[in-house]
């Protein structure tokens, strides 16, 4: 079932640290160029894995003595999958930057930091053992501090790097804690050792060295997710130029999901961490959609936005539906690295909107006519696609949280004062968002089967915690439609701690300046 | 003291900022606009005590084009005589090692409090002020001066940013504040204590820390003033200024001892030696490219052919812009039979057009006009015009309902999960150029007039009213007589992608607008029989195989592209074909040009400039206006085969054919002061990126759809980002004030100047230099200022060249 793949598959990321460390000045062309041809063989080492791995379950790779390290790498469909997309947004921000920082001084420092950040990242997602983890997670945080201080003479740049520094430390010492842990629970630091651990041990008899490994796992993610309430640092990332953004929105924001995907086994057997993370990842992403679209500055928005997605793709985790985890990150991944690129076209996009029609207010029939429409139209694709999955209570929360958005969509469409055809245009994007949806969940879902736990019933508590969270969701959903919650306004009280994003980072800015001077 | 003199003094405080307007439409604005009734260095010494605001480089930069050997002694040695400076050269430069820069003096409760007590308080204020302003701008049309201060009490009494930053109290101290912005404005001053001869200044000193959205207002109180409306907006947000000011002060026992210090020191210093200094270097700067300038005319002198009797094959209008210099010369060079013009680039039709289903329409004018008559995008067949527009609205409404499902809160999970990995490959194929990140807007508003799906509808403009444009045009163009077969009417528009100031790179006289409209509604009130009969009652004859066709100029690419081609009759077609071939060929050779310039190493330059242009990551896709140092009114034949550089608006202008001048003083009225306000806004974005460019375009953050910031926070950035004035290695645009030559007699443009304050102020406060082109096309004087001219022709010069006395005013 295991097989040895050459360390070649290392060779990428080993080139990127290796080519770094020139410091010619002049090189910058060949840093570019070799950076981008190992991030396009990067891409093509996982397509060769992605085959590979359609007869074997997990590829490893060993460093040179067993018995200290273990498996280096680890290429199964969780880490090629990451690997594949972490190469592929590499790749883009690389070539972005190429010509975006054009003539700025040092560029080939940029660059140089920008590798670095990629080829940890990639280590990140491939590590085949506790401490390649460990260490690659401290790594990117650092290397990518480099990033965020780029504009060093800029005032903003300084403190953002500042801010960012005792988070990024309580990140690394909860993951430190809780790799100690598990490698005295297990005697072992390689994953595939752990992970078969994890699988024989039964919900009703985990340690509380375990349990603790849990919670301090759980705490590593958030806090490097910029989950509340950490998550005042992700605020003045814009103090360096936009592919930093780019990379750490689309590549690094979500090392948080993926820690808990790969620790899945872990997440499945203990009983605290999962409520954690629930609760969470729950509240931040609640948090951070209520206030992206009050956001007057796109940068901004997309910040927040990121804070809400990473807490959605948590929850997920926390309710045990790990697939549904990994396709939001991915998406959110390409998505997020999309808009923050092409951030510069917002007021390409704010004329193009002059030309169309301003959002119409609807009535509530035209909502009921749309959660109508959206609700057959899911059960149709449902029937279509028929299989147990689908009938999960996790699938349930998701599906609900999908018809409600994709309601308010056909509802606006929902007119005939343009004939038909925008009823047909609705429906047709309705149902190919669904069709969407179901591809790729099951898709996903049978891909990633052998490294994470199969779709159990959850606990009464974590059943609970999610149903509210969800009437939460869909009640926002609703509530926006008639409100102006999404207006950029700022009257009432509400909508000013709103636009504040309820002051959250503000306080514990001021909490951790206390405890932490700040100097000058 | 009397309220009236302090509200003179608030309203002579407030003018003092110059209008910006949103980067939708962004036109270029002389960030001085306000101080041209000081001399440049008053306005100087001013901005630089009262904002922290340079008007001068860095003494170095001067340094080292001397080193150069760019400026002259003798360069300098003009501009000390001019300063009436008893100093030698050598004198002064030895000095100028010595100078050390003044510490700046606080001017206002939040520079005192930042200085004396170290408490970071501006900071607050900025980031409380910008953020609520773009939230309030964002969202409505309402744009009172009333309204504004209303709501940003009414957010200030809630917001708990200041107080959770050190400011105690702050919210209970908002509650005092009268409720109306003249009497908060009034309060906010008494308990400031400053005295009534120093409120301008202070106010000045006030609206300048938070110069970004002090402009904005001031912009959007320029456009309600030009279509009437409410003009408070500025005197709303002074308002708010000074409550934080007042707030502020009460905060701390001790500020207030210290700020009656500070008031006392308030006044403006003169004699600062740096600023003296920097002042003459500049001076000398000029001095050197109006040298070389006037070296290339002599140069060229006697060497052009004046009025050749021959009919052109065409006759081809541009803009004045810059840019279209660079692409003259190539097209004349490469078929001398085309005659060129240079013309302001709305041509004369100030419409506001309106795309089917637009909700406002958009002014196709010089801002400094209000726009004239409406133009309509219609269908070719009227029957079609309702089955489309519904068509259209139907396509609009699932667009908009697609842009609510995608950024909605919480919908906007429903979006992501089963539809983001679908900018997989929007993100691949961007990033190689194949696709770009959102449809050009431009293709949107006016695509389907330009290929001829739809057409433009100029009936609203009434018959009398065509006419009267086309013979002001005709006229001011100098096209009377001679008519060419076919005249190409050339607009202009810029390409760049994801590229938020892309409207600072179209045309200025179109409002931050492509010039295509404009030249489509020449193009057809100009073939229009009627109007050529009523043209020809007017004494204008044009004949009746000559066609007006309307192009545009890509900018980015230096593309010329036929507007609405099918629409031309076939016999006209056939003699476009023959120009096409030259246009084609100029194409080519202004490129290569434009290439070394952009730092294309290459033969063939085409497909790089190409690419560049449709490269989402490209922060220079073209250089804009950037150079831009001269303004030349004469008419072409004077400048023909002169390399002005692509640095040099040119306007065609004859003065015998101009009766009483009428023609020369809306020039000197109307386009050369948009021109001044350009090269005053590179200008400004040179010498002070910082405080009057907008910074690094690698942290720019669009906020509110207007505008941007510099990062996650701060000041809304006016002016020229960075990247638009340097390449890297060095300044692609040189600090330099606009050399106006015009010929014309020198008694007609000095009554001109006088005539009007605006140019008196311009041109003796030395914003711009005037100068005269005479009869042997040599450049003859200098105006100095108060009616006074400088003669710039040596003795020897007169013997060579025999100059015949200039011609009396008509």
């Amino acid at each position: 079932m295991e097989k040895i793949t050459p360390l070649v598959t290392l060779l990428p990321i080993l080139t990127l640290l290796v080519v770094v460390m020139f410091r010619n000045r002049n090189n910058i062309n060949t840093l570019i160029r070799v950076g981008s041809i190992m991030l396009v063989s990067s891409m093509f080492i996982s397509l060769v894995m992605f085959t590979l791995l359609y007869s074997n379950s997990e590829l490893h790779s060993l460093i040179l003595d067993t018995a200290i390290l273990g498996e280096l790498l680890r290429f199964d469909t969780l880490s090629t999958t990451m690997y594949l997309m972490v190469s592929i947004i590499g790749w883009v921000v690389l070539r972005f930057s190429k010509t975006y920082l054009q003539g700025e001084l040092n560029q080939a420092s940029f660059i140089r930091k920008l590798l670095t950040t990629i080829a940890f990242v990639q280590l990140l997602v491939l590590s085949g053992n506790l401490y390649t983890l460990l260490f690659s997670w401290f790594a990117t945080s650092i290397s990518l501090q480099g990033l965020i201080g780029y504009y060093s003479n800029r005032k903003e740049a300084r403190q953002a790097v500042k801010k960012k520094f005792p988070v990024a430390r309580m990140s690394d010492f909860a993951l430190l804690i809780a790799v100690v842990l598990l490698h005295v629970e297990f005697s072992s630091v390689e994953l595939t050792t752990i992970f078969q651990g994890l699988k024989n041990i039964e919900p009703n008899q985990v340690s509380f060295t375990l349990e603790l490994a849990g919670i301090f796992l759980v705490l590593a993610a958030i806090i490097k997710s910029v989950q509340l309430p950490f998550h005042g640092w992700i605020l003045d990332v814009m103090e360096s130029p936009t592919p930093v953004s780019g990379l750490l929105h689309a590549g690094l924001l979500n090392a948080g999901p993926f820690l808990i995907i790969r620790c899945a086994h872990l997440l499945e057997i203990t009983s605290i961490a999962p409520v954690l993370l629930l609760l969470i990842g729950g509240i931040s992403a609640l948090y951070g959609t209520i206030v992206f679209p009050t956001q007057p500055a796109i940068k901004t928005s997309l910040a927040y936005s990121s804070i809400g997605h990473m807490g959605f793709s948590l929850m997920m985790c926390g309710m045990g539906f790990y697939s549904a985890a990994l396709l939001h990150l991915v998406a959110h991944s390409f998505y997020k690295a999309h808009a923050f690129l092409s951030s510069g076209s917002t007021i390409d996009r704010y004329r193009l909107n002059q030309i169309s029609i301003r959002p119409t207010h609807i009535n509530i029939w035209q909502l009921l006519a749309g959660i109508l429409t959206v609700g057959g139209l899911y059960y149709f694709v449902m029937v279509f696609y028929g299989s147990q999955q689908h009938n999960s209570f996790q699938l349930m929360i998701l599906g609900t949280i999908i018809i409600a958005g994709v309601s308010c969509f056909m509802a606006r469409t929902t007119t005939v004062k343009n004939g038909f055809s925008t009823i047909i245009k609705g429906i047709v994007m309705s149902g190919f968002v669904l069709v969407a949806f179901f591809t790729l969940e099951s898709t996903i879902g049978i891909f990633i089967a052998d490294q994470i736990p199969s779709l159990t019933s959850p606990n009464t508590l974590i059943k609970g915690i999610s149903l509210s969270l969800m009437i939460l969701f869909i009640g926002t959903i609703f509530y926006s439609v008639f409100s102006g919650l999404n207006e950029r306004e700022a009257l009432s009280k509400w909508q000013v701690y709103q636009r504040n994003g309820f002051y959250i980072h503000v306080i514990f800015d001021r909490f951790l300046s206390s405890i932490y001077p700040n100097k000058k | 003291m009397s309220i009236e003199q302090v509200q003179e003094s608030i309203k002579r405080a407030y003018n003092r900022i110059a209008p910006v307007w949103p980067l939708e439409n962004s036109v270029a604005v002389n960030p001085y606009f306000g101080l041209s009734d000081m001399s440049f260095d008053q306005a100087a010494n001013a901005l630089k005590q009262r904002g922290d605001i340079k008007l001068y480089m860095p003494i170095n930069f001067y340094l080292k084009h001397i080193q150069e050997r760019e400026i002259s002694q003798a360069d300098i040695q003009q501009a000390l005589d001019k300063k009436h400076k008893e100093q030698t050269v050598s004198d002064f430069l030895s000095k100028l090692n010595n100078l050390k820069d003044k510490e700046k003096l606080a001017y206002t409760v939040l520079e005192m409090v930042e200085q004396q007590f170290g408490k970071e308080f501006s900071e607050v204020m900025i980031k409380h002020t910008s953020e609520w302003l773009a939230g309030y701008f964002r969202t409505s049309d309402k744009k009172s001066g009333n309204q504004l201060f209303r709501e940003w009490r009414r957010y200030a009494e809630i917001d708990l940013f200041p107080e959770l930053s050190g400011i105690k109290g702050f919210r209970n101290m908002v509650k005092n504040v009268p409720e109306t912005f003249t009497m908060a404005i009034f309060s906010g001053l008494e308990k400031l204590n400053i005295p009534e001869h120093k409120v301008e200044s202070y106010l000045h000193a006030v609206l300048l820390k938070l110069l970004g959205w002090s402009s904005y207002c001031a912009g959007v109180d320029w456009q309600n003033k030009l279509y009437g409306g409410d003009t408070n907006c500025i005197q709303a947000l002074l308002a708010i200024l000074v409550t934080w000011e007042s707030i502020i002060l009460k905060t701390h026992p001790s500020f207030h001892s210290a700020w009656e210090k500070t008031v006392s020191k308030l006044d403006e210093q003169e004699n600062d030696s740096t600023l003296v200094a920097q002042s003459i270097l500049q001076d000398a700067f000029d001095f050197s490219f109006q040298r070389k300038l006037r070296n290339k005319f002599s140069n060229q002198a006697g060497k052009q052919k004046l009025n050749t009797s021959k009919r052109p094959k065409a006759q081809m209008v541009f803009c004045i812009d810059v840019r279209s210099e660079l692409y003259r010369r190539n097209l004349e060079t490469i078929n001398p039979n085309i005659e060129t013009i240079g013309f302001a680039g709305f041509f004369g039709f100030p419409v506001k057009y309106t795309p089917i289903n637009h909700e406002k329409g958009k002014n196709q004018c010089p801002v400094l006009i209000p726009s004239g008559p409406q133009v309509f995008e219609t269908t070719q067949r009227a029957k079609d015009f309702k089955k489309i527009k519904q068509s259209i609205l139907g396509k609009g409404r699932v667009k908009t309902a697609w842009t609510a499902f995608k950024s909605n809160a919480v919908s906007s999970y429903s979006f992501v999960s089963p539809l983001g990995v679908f900018y997989l490959p929007k993100l691949i194929s961007d990033s190689l150029g194949w696709t770009s990140p959102v449809k050009n807007p431009k293709e949107k508003e006016f695509g389907r007039v330009i290929n001829g799906r739809h057409k433009l509808d100029v009936s609203n403009i009434p018959f009398s009213d065509q006419v009267s444009m086309a013979k002001s045009a005709l006229n001011a163009m100098g096209l009377t007589n001679q008519f060419a077969p076919l005249i190409l009417i050339a607009g202009h528009g810029s390409t760049s992608l994801n590229n938020p100031h892309a409207s600072g790179l179209d045309c200025g006289a179109c409002g931050g607008n492509s010039g295509e409209i404009n030249a489509i509604t020449a193009q057809l009130i100009l073939n229009d029989k009627d109007v050529r009969i009523a043209l020809e009652k007017a004494g204008i004859k044009i004949p009746d195989d000559t066609y007006f066709v309307a192009c545009l100029h890509h900018t980015t690419t230096d593309e010329i592209s036929i507007l609405n081609e099918e629409s031309i009759p076939k016999i006209h077609l056939r003699k476009l074909d023959e120009v096409r071939t030259s246009l084609i060929l100029a194409s080519k050779a202004s490129r290569k040009l434009r290439a070394l310039r952009l730092g294309i190493d290459k033969q063939f330059p085409d497909a790089a400039i190409m690419r560049r242009a449709n490269d989402w990551a490209q922060v220079r896709p073209e250089w804009g206006l950037a150079g831009c140092n001269s303004f030349i009114i004469a008419p072409r034949s004077r400048t023909r085969g002169v390399d002005l550089e692509g640095k040099a608006f040119l306007h065609s202008y004859n003065w015998k054919q101009d009766q009483e001048f009428s023609i020369l003083e809306t020039i000197m009225t109307a386009p050369m002061v948009v021109t001044s306000w350009i090269n005053l806004q590179y200008y400004a974005s040179t010498v002070d990126n910082k405080r009057l460019g907008a910074g690094n375009k690698t942290l720019h953050n669009v906020t509110a759809d207007i505008g941007v910031l510099e990062g996650a926070k701060g000041d809304l950035r006016i002016g020229l980002p960075f990247q638009s004035i340097h390449d890297g290695e060095d300044y692609q645009h040189l600090p330099l004030r606009l050399s106006v030559v015009i010929e014309a007699p020198k008694e007609a443009v000095a009554e001109i100047i006088q005539k009007h304050d605006g140019l008196t102020q311009l041109c003796d406060n030395e914003w711009i230099s005037i100068f005269i082109l005479n009869e042997n096309g040599i450049i003859s004087h200098r105006y100095m200022g108060n009616n006074n001219w400088e003669s710039l022709i040596t003795v020897d010069q007169v013997k060579i060249k025999k100059i015949k006395p200039l011609v009396e005013t008509v």
